[in-house]
């Protein structure tokens, strides 16, 4: 599994890339982590698309606290935090800062660094609900998106432009969901913290590349015999999992548990639903990044949601669940009280929660109960 | 003697009203759990922090009683329930409360701010309704909304009726929506929620983009279709202009009030004052029948006491605003004047700063979705900090007590930006204040105290200073 290891030196040399790139008079178009930032228009656009989903950095966190209160998610405080106190390089280097507003964590970094900072910041709604009137606005959303980065970069996004940037994104999430397919077998053939890097680096490195190196996984994992400890099979989901915020995956993994499925609302890119090449591109994009995509838990109601985990439950042959939130993230925390009773009733499975707020201290407690779990569902 | 007759009629009930309810007071105490001793407490803690020498504060302690009353029974009593949840689209539940007026068979209401004001503030006796909510998905220690612990929480011990329908404002705040999900989930209720989108860019309000009303709009046409389907209950154009006009009338009877207690001295505490500022957001019933004669009674008092040159602190006591009162805890309210603040104001009645003229919409729908933009704090963050900013600016206070919500995410979301902008754009002394309006077990009158008296002490030796001429 060579290739895998090349994303990670990929991962290393973005900002350099980066940076050369703008040198070029590159725009580079940061948007906030979610799954509701069609990257197609930035590509179409003749832009660089970068999410800024780095997190896990307890002192990201207690920067963020002269600019924002405690009571918020511990993910958007991070960013809050590594943004200003000028942590994190990529929010030095992009030109545009599009949020799709999703919930009132999200909200208050878009407030925050419109309010602190020089960086142009772009919100735009993502609905609640699934249905007509939410739907159009969603679109309205996107057409806005369209019109400003056409401004920003001077190239008119035409029909062509984008239906060849589509084609460019769908084959990705086409060999995502090929290379995640394949842990469907048991024992899975690759481990879920190259799966996660995958999916961090299908968000910051380029496009093309990014294809080139998992048509050559996808290959590799054809040829290759399985080479994954057998151990209980986990489903992993919750609110965020950032680039940078691999403890859970390490700590299940040292349990002896194996992530074979994650589901998250920020961290894993929606590769399940490709983006329709017929009828009007900028429909075909709100049908996909709105209407299809299972929904997070800040959705009401949230049903789909629990459907979806079910679904990915049975059709992953999970021994387990683990959730995985961070803290401060009220839709979660809700769900995570209810979930339970209806995995329980649709498919017999114990769950586990587990909150964190990037804090080393809350390392050793959590091992245990990971730890715990594991063993009591191996029994 | 009825164990409860001495409380009601220290609430300004009258002899026969509690004769005629007697089943209906008895019933409501019995499924609250309310016995003798209740009532002693209730009347020791109202003989100590209300004006109870005032007609008006009675009849508004009175009124708080009958909205509990109503509430409670709603459901033995055959009525349809609808709730709202907080902070309310209180435009729609006025116009759906008028609507439902003639046949008098609907409770339509935001139960959590009822159960705060009696539960909580009048008999002290909330923290088992919160335990409950805490059991219930919104455990302590995670910044959960005790508002909404409230309300879950008073549902499953069956203290609350389960409502027909729940409306849910599904934008501003993440939490309401999903504690509205998780009462369905458990209780079986409809929810119809109300979405939009809090997306403006910062620094655009009053400014907002059309197509937020055209969204806003489906979703309040959405929810009075369902409520046709559902109960049968129209919405027209003369409902909504006289369900409108019979709450202004009632707000503006507010406004008047608060006119003569910026006097100074201050003529009124602000427990007194919460009494009658906090009806218009829980009750939508008994505050259209008989908050509007309580608010004149209250007033006339009040005027006669600026007369007389009365005051609860003494005069040229610092004046600060304070974003908010506590709902649960009258100590707390009490306290500001205890350090020797006059407190003439809250932001609830600020002057609302100048916007655009309306346009023209037609549907009635779209006039509602256009007055929560307008109302800033539907619209923004910024939004709610301008409106607040500008309001303040045509305010004679020497600081400002900019208390907040620890658990209420839309108020953390702006808590320090609120803070740095308004010291920005007004320059007076503001104490940025984390605490808990609906829950005083963490945030007592008490732990609060130190930081109140030295804000008090600062404003105090600022205005010496000012009144030497040196500052």
């Amino acid at each position: 599994m060579e290739t895998i290891n090349k994303i990670e030196s990929q991962l290393r040399f973005r900002l350099k890339e980066l940076k050369q790139a703008k040198e070029k008079g590159k725009k580079i178009i940061g948007y906030v982590p979610g799954g509701y930032f069609p990257e197609e228009l930035v590509i179409a656009a003749g832009a660089i698309p970068v999410c800024m989903i780095r997190g896990g950095d307890k002192a990201a966190i207690d920067a963020s606290l002269a600019y924002i209160d405690r009571w918020l998610d511990t993910f958007y405080r991070a960013q809050i935090g590594s943004c200003l106190s000028g942590e994190d390089p990529y929010y030095n280097i992009i030109d545009i800062l599009f949020d799709p507003l999703t919930d009132n964590s999200n909200r208050a970094l878009s407030d925050t660094l419109a309010y602190h900072t020089d960086i142009e910041i772009f919100p735009f709604g993502v609905p609640h609900t699934k249905d007509e009137s939410a739907h159009e606005y969603y679109l309205h959303g996107i057409n806005r998106v369209k019109k400003r980065l056409e401004e920003l970069t001077g190239v008119e996004i035409t029909s062509d432009r984008l239906e060849e940037a589509i084609l460019l994104c769908n084959k990705e999430r086409e060999l995502l969901r090929k290379i995640s397919l394949l842990r469907q077998s048991d024992p899975s053939p690759l481990d879920s913290n190259h799966f996660v890097m995958m999916n961090h680096a299908s968000m910051i490195i380029d496009k093309k590349t990014q294809i080139e190196t998992l048509q050559a996984i996808v290959e590799e994992l054809g040829e290759a015999a399985p080479n994954v400890k057998e151990g209980p099979r986990i489903l992993l989901t919750g609110s965020t999992l950032a680039w940078g915020d691999n403890k859970i995956l390490n700590m299940i993994e040292d349990a002896g548990g194996n992530v074979v499925i994650e589901s998250f609302a920020e961290g894993i890119t929606p590769y399940w639903y490709d983006v329709k090449t017929t009828g009007d591109p900028m429909k075909a994009l709100a049908e996909k990044y709105f209407m299809d995509r299972a929904v997070p838990a800040w959705f009401r109601p949230c049903n789909e949601m629990h459907k979806n985990l079910v679904r990915l439950a049975q059709d992953f042959s999970v021994n387990g669940v683990i959730w995985y939130q961070l803290m401060i993230r009220d839709s979660y925390k809700i769900e995570s009280y209810y979930f339970p009773e209806i995995l329980k009733k649709e498919t017999g499975l114990s769950m586990l929660t587990l909150e964190s707020d990037y804090d080393p201290y809350e390392t050793g407690q959590m091992r245990t109960r990971i730890e715990t779990y594991i063993e009591s569902i191996v029994r | 003697m009825a164990f409860y007759k001495e409380l009601l009629t220290l609430c300004a009930f009258e002899e026969d009203e509690i004769a005629d309810q007697k089943q209906r007071i008895e019933r409501t105490f019995e499924i609250l759990g309310l016995g003798p001793e209740d009532m002693e407490r209730a009347i020791e803690r109202i003989n100590k922090f209300y004006a109870v020498e005032l007609l008006g504060v009675r009849k508004a302690l009175g009124i708080w009683f009958k909205e509990l009353f109503d509430l409670v029974l709603a459901k033995e009593e055959g009525k349809n329930v609808i709730y709202f949840g907080y902070p309310p689209p209180l435009l729609i539940g006025y116009i759906i409360k008028y609507a439902t007026k003639p046949g008098n068979d609907y409770y339509v209401g935001c139960p959590e701010a009822v159960l705060c004001q009696v539960l909580g503030q009048l008999f002290d006796k909330l923290n088992p309704v919160l335990e409950a909510g805490e059991a219930l998905g919104f455990p302590p220690g995670h910044g959960m909304c005790s508002m909404l612990q409230n309300r879950n929480g008073a549902l499953d011990m069956g203290i609350l009726p389960v409502p027909d329908l729940a409306i849910g404002v599904s934008y501003y705040c993440d939490m309401g929506p999903k504690a509205d999900e998780l009462m369905s989930h458990r209780h079986g209720n409809d929810v119809e929620y109300l979405d939009n989108s809090m997306d403006s860019p910062w620094g655009t309000w009053p400014d907002y983009d059309p197509e937020k009303i055209k969204f806003m709009a489906a979703q309040i046409n959405k929810l009075f279709k369902s409520l046709k389907n559902k109960f049968g209950i129209e919405i027209t154009d003369e409902v909504y202009e006289k369900g409108n006009e019979s709450i202004m009338q009632y707000f503006m009877a507010v406004y008047g009030l608060n006119h003569h207690i910026s006097a100074d001295p201050c003529p009124l505490s602000l427990a007194d004052a919460q009494l009658i500022l906090n009806l218009g957001v829980g009750s939508t019933g008994v505050t259209i029948d008989e908050g509007f004669e309580a608010v004149q009674i209250l007033t006339k008092e009040v005027e006669k006491r600026v007369e007389e040159g009365y005051g609860v602190v003494p005069k040229g006591a610092p004046r600060v605003l304070i974003y908010l009162p506590s709902f649960v805890d009258p100590a707390f309210n009490n306290l500001l004047n205890e350090v020797g603040l006059a407190v003439p104001i809250t932001a609830a009645l600020l002057p609302p700063p100048e916007t655009p003229p309306p346009y023209p919409f037609t549907t009635i729908a779209e006039k509602l979705a256009e007055r929560m933009m307008y109302s800033g704090v539907f619209h923004s963050a910024y939004g709610a900090i301008k409106f607040f900013a500008e309001g303040l600016k045509s305010t004679k206070v020497d600081g400002v007590i900019f208390n907040y919500q620890h658990n209420c995410r839309p108020c953390v979301c702006r808590s320090k930006l609120s803070k740095d902008y308004l010291d920005k754009e007004t320059g007076l002394p503001m104490l940025l204040l984390e605490m808990d309006f609906y829950d005083n077990r963490n945030y007592s009158a008490s732990s609060l105290q130190t930081r109140l008296e030295a804000f008090a002490e600062m404003l105090l030796a600022k205005k010496a200073e000012a009144n030497k001429g040196i500052v």
